[in-house]
């Protein structure tokens, strides 16, 4: 060490951390305000007595908690949990033609070609989407993605 | 593709296709020239099908970045990048300084309380936490194991020194009649 104490010293204090592109100008937001959190609470106040000594954690939570509320307690969670039922849902649409068909075979009087014809034309659409969907959530982005999938795709 | 029983033999040549990075023991400090020769050809063939999608995604990461810089030039303590007049930066890395004469902490501790936020970082790692200089590829002046090349040129034999001289002596031809 010493041969350069200015590129040194700087390797003490540099965070580095990812944003992607992916990310909206709001998932930007929540960072700097993360940031902005962490900072105050190790701010530096020679006012309090002269102590060096990070204050306990709580007070900064209890603090951060009173002026800046959230708006939904345990938003993370609810994030999560919505994203698991997208999941359920989507998977349980795929089960569905299965599970009904005996019940449409009778009330429609298909016939087991007639029923193999609506897999086969279920089989192409889903083969096709598996070819653009990618592309067409780059289109769209993530979000609208996954809320289409939901609301509009069987 | 490698295929041996001489471990010593798989671990320096585990090192020469990943830039001499000790991944094995969780350091990266160089102790010879390596190139990064890991990609396979079907990881190529996707990276230059993503390239056509490489100015949009810069397009993104600058606007983000700079939304980033913005929001965290008035935070006490925190310095972000300085973007020099003229230039743009692509944001392949979000990085910024802390004030330590404005905190009361460590970059380490700053780290942990900003993952325990939800924000992925880390601190003092990158070029694997020390300068590139003290690699001890140049501190040791080991580029090639064996060689001093290229930090010190062989000494040259009289002959060579001889026939150097002759060719600065020997008078041009050029304009002559």
């Amino acid at each position: 060490m010493g041969d350069c104490p200015i590129a040194e010293q700087a390797f003490e204090r540099w965070i580095t951390m990812n944003i992607y592109e992916h990310y909206r100008e709001f998932d930007i937001d929540e960072i700097a305000h993360g940031i902005g959190k962490v900072a105050s609470h190790y701010k530096r106040e020679d006012s309090r007595c002269g102590l060096d000594e990070p204050r306990p954690m709580t007070e900064t939570k209890e603090r951060d908690r009173t002026m800046n509320p959230s708006p939904i307690r345990g938003l993370r969670w609810w994030i999560a949990g919505l994203l698991f039922l997208c999941t359920v849902i989507n998977y349980i649409d795929r089960q569905t033609l299965n599970v009904l068909g005996p019940i449409l075979q009778e009330t429609y009087s298909w016939t087991k070609e007639d029923f193999a014809v609506l897999l086969i034309a279920f089989r192409i659409g889903y083969t096709i989407m598996q070819c653009v969907s990618g592309r067409l959530l780059d289109w769209i982005g993530t979000y609208a993605g996954v809320a289409s999938s939901v609301r509009f795709i069987p | 593709m490698l295929l041996t029983s001489d471990d010593k033999l798989r671990y320096v040549a585990s090192l020469f296709v990943d830039k001499c990075f000790q991944r094995e023991e969780g350091i990266r400090n160089p102790f010879f020239l390596a190139p990064n020769y890991q990609m396979t050809e079907l990881q190529g063939a996707v990276a230059l099908a993503q390239l056509e999608r490489l100015p949009d995604v810069v397009v993104s990461r600058r606007k983000l970045g700079n939304r980033l810089n913005d929001a965290l030039n008035d935070v006490p303590g925190i310095v972000p990048q300085r973007v020099p007049q003229g230039c743009e930066h692509s944001y392949f890395l979000y990085l910024f300084r802390l004030d330590l004469g404005e905190l009361t902490c460590t970059a380490d501790e700053f780290a942990r309380a900003l993952a325990a936020e939800g924000i992925p970082n880390s601190a003092r790692q990158i070029t694997g936490g020390r300068p590139v200089y003290l690699y001890d590829l140049f501190q040791h002046r080991t580029a090639i194991p064996g060689s001093a090349y290229p930090f010190a040129q062989p000494e040259m034999t009289v002959a060579t020194k001889w026939a150097i001289a002759q060719s600065r002596n020997k008078p041009s031809n050029a304009g002559s009649p």
